[in-house]
């Protein structure tokens, strides 16, 4: 009998403590995950992000909580937990974890685990999935000159790309080399949404032959990340600069010095401005007209000049031509022109030399005048008489 | 008709002895200077027609008129340098006390000018033969220096220098003709009519000669 009203104290005693426990488990069961977000969406290889992750407690009483806990996959790594302990969250209310993650370099996408220990139930676990893109942005040249000219401004128009299922931010291209001179230095294009691209130009004045390296910098989250492009920049002949070609040649001798005249042609695709005429080694320029200004010739224009110099012993002389392009670059070329077929000085007698007709109708006519003057006085002395 | 004029050419001295007493006659003298002027005329429209090229764009269209100006300028130089022999000789003829009346001066210069028309005639010829291989150096006539080189060019070559030695030829034989013709027109000794005629004939001569670059 008194064992049987011990046993009735007790039950008594454990009644509460069991009906609160039944409580806390429907509470805690009334707690859902809302939704998870990373930042940024989608990581690229060993990138750092947070992933946040909301509750709601849909209870009409507040549920107290142990911690919260985001556990380690293996290909994503959790780097904190601040959340070891916490408080209760209310009734109809929401709450945000964080946590900081970093990726391996694999990629996919992978499900750490978010634990929420309860302390008068037992836990809620939620994978979180966190996907990771190793996919980089898109650098392209999309404009470049055919061939570059020492010391010539060339402009190179280039291209960046998001082909990433998440935006990146802070796009900036940065050019560089050694011995050029680029404008801008830097160019910024902001942020790229997925599948959207911006475009960028550059003016290039390379000095020797180098690589172009073109820097693409971006942001993917807060994790700073940078591409390099190489352009290798090699001379060659430019296909549409202007060329002067030199045609009608006529050199003539007046006054003691050569006058050389004909027409200058520009036979390229593009403008030479500046154009001036000179003659070169072994020739003298001289007065008046030492140097020819052409000024400026387009493509298929046609000019003449005319130079004045004094050469000896010499059959051919250089013709110089000096033009500027349109940016400043001075050019020269040689054209040579021949003083062989020049009219001699006078007194050299080539072309004083008298057809023969003309020497026998010029004696007939000496010899008539004479012998007619001759026999006139002969008549006039017989008439005295 | 033909007696005559083989006695002015051959033996003028004959010819003006037998005119002496006679009133001037000026028919034929001005006819065979109008002819000269006339034979004079060919050559400088050739000439005239080569400096085309030499031209200014702008002024190629006046062409023509250059031309045109060129056979009047030749036909009436030689009615001016007629008019000024005479004067010349007139004036000259006074210094040895010469007298005649000026048309006879006239009329004995004028019949002078028969072998001027055959010599002009010639010139002209000449001109228009050798016209087309003259070769006319491209210069800048604006220029002192490119001038000077068109003139030697032009008196270098054969066909100035063929012309002019033809007009020193005839200009002798009309000299000579002259020097007979004003010896009976003004009443001059024979040395005198030489010196009148010759002094002045001389001085065209020479410069006709420096011209040509030779002197």
């Amino acid at each position: 009998m008194r064992t049987l009203w011990i046993c009735f104290a007790v039950f008594l005693l454990l009644l509460p403590a069991a009906a609160a426990a039944v409580d806390g488990e429907e509470n805690a069961a009334r707690v859902t995950v809302l939704g998870t977000q990373t930042d940024p969406t989608v990581l690229m290889p060993g990138d750092e992000a947070t992933v946040s992750v909301t509750i709601k407690n849909t209870a009409n009483q507040s549920v107290p909580i142990s911690s919260a806990r985001l556990y380690t996959d293996k290909n994503v790594a959790v780097l904190d937990s601040p959340y070891q302990t916490f408080g209760a969250i209310g009734p109809g209310n929401e709450a945000t974890f964080t946590f900081r993650v970093k990726a391996s370099l694999r990629e996919g996408i992978f499900y750490p685990v978010f634990v929420l220990d309860f302390r008068d139930a037992g836990s809620l676990r939620y994978p979180v999935p966190v996907k990771v893109d190793g996919t980089e942005p898109r650098f392209s040249v999309i404009s470049r000159p055919d061939s570059f000219v020492k010391d010539k401004k060339e402009i190179v128009r280039v291209s960046v790309s998001n082909p990433r299922p998440g935006p990146i931010n802070g796009v900036s291209v940065v050019p560089s080399g050694q011995n050029l001179e680029v404008t801008p230095t830097s160019a910024f294009i902001g942020a790229l949404e997925p599948d959207q691209a911006g475009e960028v130009a550059f003016n290039i004045t390379p000095a020797e032959e180098t690589d172009l390296i073109f820097t693409l910098r971006y942001r993917n989250g807060d994790n700073q990340r940078s591409i390099e492009v190489p352009l290798p920049i090699v001379f060659s002949e430019d296909k549409k600069r202007a060329e002067i070609v030199v045609s009608g040649v006529e050199v003539t001798t007046e006054g003691g010095h050569y006058r050389a005249s004909g027409d200058v042609t520009n036979a390229g695709l593009e403008v030479a401005k500046a154009v001036v005429i000179t003659t070169g080694a072994p020739a003298m320029p001289v007065d008046p007209n030492r140097v020819y200004p052409v000024a400026s010739l387009d493509p298929d224009d046609l000019a003449n000049f005319d130079v004045t110099f004094r050469v000896e012993n010499a059959t051919e002389i250089p013709l110089v031509i000096e033009y500027k392009d349109v940016d400043g670059n001075t050019y020269s070329s040689t054209a040579m022109i021949g003083v062989s077929s020049t009219l001699p000085a006078p007194g050299e007698g080539e072309t004083t030399s008298f057809p023969t007709t003309a020497v026998v109708l010029v004696l007939v006519v000496a010899v008539i005048a004479g012998a007619v003057i001759f026999y006139s006085w002969k008549k006039a002395k017989e008439n005295e008489k | 008709m033909s007696h005559w004029i083989v006695d002015l050419l051959l033996n003028p001295d004959t010819f003006f002895r037998e005119r002496e007493g006679h009133e001037a006659g000026l028919k034929f003298p001005l006819l065979f200077v109008l002819l000269a002027g006339l034979a004079a005329a060919p050559g400088a429209y050739v000439v005239a027609g080569m400096t085309g090229p030499l031209l200014p764009p702008e002024a190629q269209s006046y062409l023509g008129i250059v031309m045109a100006i060129a056979v009047v300028a030749a036909f009436f130089s030689t009615i001016i340098f007629y008019i000024v022999f005479v004067i010349v000789f007139y004036l000259l003829s006074l210094v040895f006390k010469g007298s005649g009346d000026i048309k006879k001066s006239f009329e004995a210069v004028g019949y002078g000018y028969l072998p001027l028309v055959v010599g002009y005639l010639l010139s002209s010829l000449a001109i228009i033969y050798y016209a087309p291989s003259f070769v006319f150096p491209q210069v800048d006539l604006t220029t002192p220096a490119g001038a000077e080189a068109l003139n030697q060019v032009i008196a270098s070559s054969p066909m100035t220098m063929i012309s002019s030695i033809l007009g020193i030829l005839f200009m002798l034989w009309a000299a000579n003709i002259w020097i007979f013709g004003m010896r009976y027109a003004r009443s001059l000794t024979l040395r005198n009519a030489a010196i009148t005629v010759g002094v002045p004939v001389g001085i065209y001569i020479i410069f006709q000669i420096s011209a040509l670059g030779v002197l």
